[in-house]
């Protein structure tokens, strides 16, 4: 008895401190293994975004060589500045239009494009090539088309005898004309998301529907394919709320924010802010403000995606 | 509820360059139990989906109650189907499921919008009269407490009956079934089995199950189709099929333990086994080479010394109940593995007897022995025992 007691006792000792090494040299493993990861991370995204939030707290003028800090004076200058709420106004604008567009758009051609065997390859290709096109070289081809004076959609309208829209000169619809090329570099992108989400649908339940009489188009959108794809239906929107969000290529070229900053956005606006104002304080509260809209954006989605949806 | 028939006429369909239906001719009766039996891709998964109209005809036509419903959409029909998979819809509650097919028929797009139950009396009452139809089905299938859950929160047999509680609710003529127990674990599938069978009985409509598992199509239908690689090679009651096979397909794939398949020859009638004659005349046969298609409980254990056709080496006994399986060396014969099926009493009483040790004297049945020619076609003729001494 006491002998079998011992030997337990006297193997614990030895037993425990390899396992010790064995767990200590497992963890520096991993550790070394993941810094070069962690390190590039740290250089490119959170050290930036660090410095952008302390940047914001000081009155720092590109070239300058002198900064104090202000505190929250960049962000109570920020809330009495028009223009800032104008850029937000517009954004905002922007995003409502082209997000419900290109999504609503893209699950009805996603839908339309399920059922075709052979021709799915080619339209999946159409609607794909704006989104593998160059956005600021796209912009020259829209600036043309949508022209007021020489353009076709404006020979169209006279032709029909109406009077021609300018989009892009014209305060009240620059901010439309801008949105129709964004739904249009979008769609082809949600298009393929849809397209993917579709292939989680199973090919029994599409028959079973259509034997319980739920075989319109309409009534196929509604009973079957809207509520199985809402979880991709919700990254779709996330993404492309990102996406608008982000608009400045086209403001950059083709508007620069006119006429009277009826085009200007949020991003643009830090860019003239920062970079042509040299206001790199100011600049980052503003890009502080952006960042927390599309964290929003992106934990709204997490959130919304890790739980099974139907609607 | 009443069933109709079906009428299949020389339905062929191609996929690509490969034939899948060779031209399937197929008279269904009125409220008959018709199993559609064959291995993994034979075909008849395909032919029930163009019944129900999912796929599309090469040639040929179907009629269902005498009406040509070759090219009506699967809702006009008049079919109702229970899938592999159940199909239900994930989002919709199990009533909703039951019910979705009296709503989409009874009301229009409109009437089905959000609020119209509010603005129509004529709608709530319709409504209301779907409430009562798949409460009355429900209760029919012991599903009255599982209305408010979603598919999710069933189990595999009760997803099953959700399924059937879809199909029966709209008072179909015709019932079809794609393999709707193969998810299912032994035993309950042996309940639900029983539950089908009841469901034709009383219902009366038309049954076209399609499976790949032999013992079901024996135990349900009340005729079997054989398919094999695109056409039906032979249609009868499931005796029939089990004792006379039209071919030695058909002879292999039924039966839950194989059958034995011996080389004979015949000579003037007298059939011969490596060289041996056997106890078997095959009066008709004309001379020549032939397969010796013999069920496990054709073969009669006998005591050794006897009348036996043969003696064999025994390999192994295998117990399942009331009846024992045994396997025995048939390298004398030319062939790998001989099976006999007995009763568990009859193979004790051989053991203790001596009857059976470590070697088996067999003796054929005649009035079972099945002979196929070398191209597989079941002889007409039956085998009959050889009367004089060999």
């Amino acid at each position: 008895m006491t002998d079998t007691m011992a030997v337990p006792a006297a193997s614990l000792p030895a037993v425990a401190p390899v396992s010790q090494t064995d767990g200590g040299s497992y963890r520096v493993h991993a550790y070394a293994f993941s810094a070069p990861a962690f390190l590039l991370l740290f250089a490119t995204v959170i050290a930036p975004v660090f410095v952008v939030l302390i940047v914001s707290l000081t009155n720092y003028k590109l070239g300058h060589a002198s900064l104090s800090f202000i505190g929250l004076g960049n962000y109570a200058r920020l809330l009495q500045d028009p223009y800032f709420w104008n850029a937000l106004k517009n954004s905002a604008i922007y995003t409502s239009i082209v997000v419900p567009i290109s999504v609503g758009l893209a699950l009805i051609i996603a839908a339309l494009l399920i059922n075709r065997t052979r021709s799915r390859r080619f339209y999946e290709v159409i609607y794909f090539l704006p989104v593998t096109s160059t956005l600021t070289a796209m912009s020259i081809v829209w600036s043309y088309l949508l022209n007021g004076n020489i353009g076709p959609l404006a020979k169209l309208m006279t032709s029909l005898g109406m009077k021609p829209f300018d989009f892009l000169a014209d305060g009240d619809l620059a901010l439309i004309g801008l949105a129709v090329i964004g739904i249009w570099h979008l769609l082809g992108f949600n298009l393929i998301l849809f397209l993917a989400g579709f292939t989680t649908i199973p090919k029994e339940l599409m028959d079973a529907a259509q034997l319980d009489g739920i075989d319109s188009f309409w009534d196929r959108l509604r009973y079957v394919i809207w509520p199985l794809i809402a979880p991709t239906t919700i990254v779709v929107v996330a993404i492309s709320c990102i996406q608008a969000f982000q608009a400045f290529d086209t403001v950059a070229v083709l508007t620069n924010g006119g006429p009277y900053g009826a085009t200007e956005m949020l991003l643009y606006k830090i860019n003239q802010d920062s970079f042509i104002g040299l206001k790199a304080g100011y600049g980052s509260a503003l890009t502080v403000i952006y960042l927390s809209l599309i964290g929003l954006f992106s934990i709204f989605q997490i959130l919304a995606s890790n739980r099974k949806v139907h609607f | 509820m009443h069933g109709r028939g079906i009428k299949i006429a020389n339905v062929r369909k191609h996929f690509g360059g490969s034939e899948i239906l060779q031209g399937v001719d197929l008279d269904i009766q009125p409220g008959e139990f018709l199993t559609l039996l064959g291995p993994s891709g034979c075909g008849k998964s395909t032919l029930l989906r163009m019944i129900a109209g999912f796929d599309q005809l090469s040639s040929g036509s179907i009629h269902i109650g005498g009406r040509d419903i070759t090219q009506l959409p699967p809702k006009k029909r008049d079919v109702a189907m229970v899938f592999q998979s159940y199909a239900l819809y994930p989002h919709m509650t199990v009533a909703r499921n039951i019910g979705i097919p009296l709503e989409m028929s009874r009301l229009s797009f409109r009437q089905r919008l959000p609020g119209s139950r509010l603005l129509s009396r004529h709608v709530r009452q319709t409504y209301r009269e779907i409430e009562q139809t798949v409460a009355k089905v429900a209760d029919q299938l012991d599903l009255k407490h599982l209305l408010d859950r979603k598919p999710a929160q069933l189990s595999g047999g009760q997803r099953q009956r959700v399924a059937v509680g879809r199909a029966i609710v709209r008072q179909p003529s015709v019932f079809l079934m794609d393999e709707p127990l193969s998810n299912l674990d032994a035993k309950l599938r042996t309940q639900l089995r029983e539950e089908i069978s009841d469901l034709h009985r009383r219902s009366g409509i038309t049954f076209l199950y399609v499976t790949h598992d032999q013992t079901e199509a024996m135990a349900m239908s009340s005729r079997v189709a054989l398919m094999q690689s695109g056409r039906i090679v032979q249609c009868a009651r499931p005796q029939e099929i089990y004792n006379r096979p039209s071919e030695l397909a058909v002879a292999r794939f039924v039966g839950s333990v194989a059958i034995n398949e011996l080389p004979v020859t015949v000579v003037n009638g007298q059939v011969l086994l490596a060289q041996r004659a056997l106890n078997l005349r095959a009066p008709e046969a004309p001379d020549g080479s032939y397969t010796l298609g013999l069920r496990p409980e054709s073969l009669d254990a006998v005591p050794q010394g006897g009348d036996a056709d043969f003696t064999l080496p025994l390999l192994h006994v295998e117990f399942s109940g009331s009846e024992v399986t045994l396997r025995c060396d048939g390298a004398a014969l030319g062939i790998d593995r001989i099976r006999i099926q007995m009763r568990a009493e009859r193979f004790d009483r051989l053991r203790s007897d001596g009857g059976i040790d470590d070697r088996v004297a067999l003796r054929i049945l005649a009035q079972n022995a099945l002979l196929f020619s070398s191209s597989g076609q079941l002889m007409p003729a039956p085998l009959k025992v050889a009367e004089a001494g060999r």
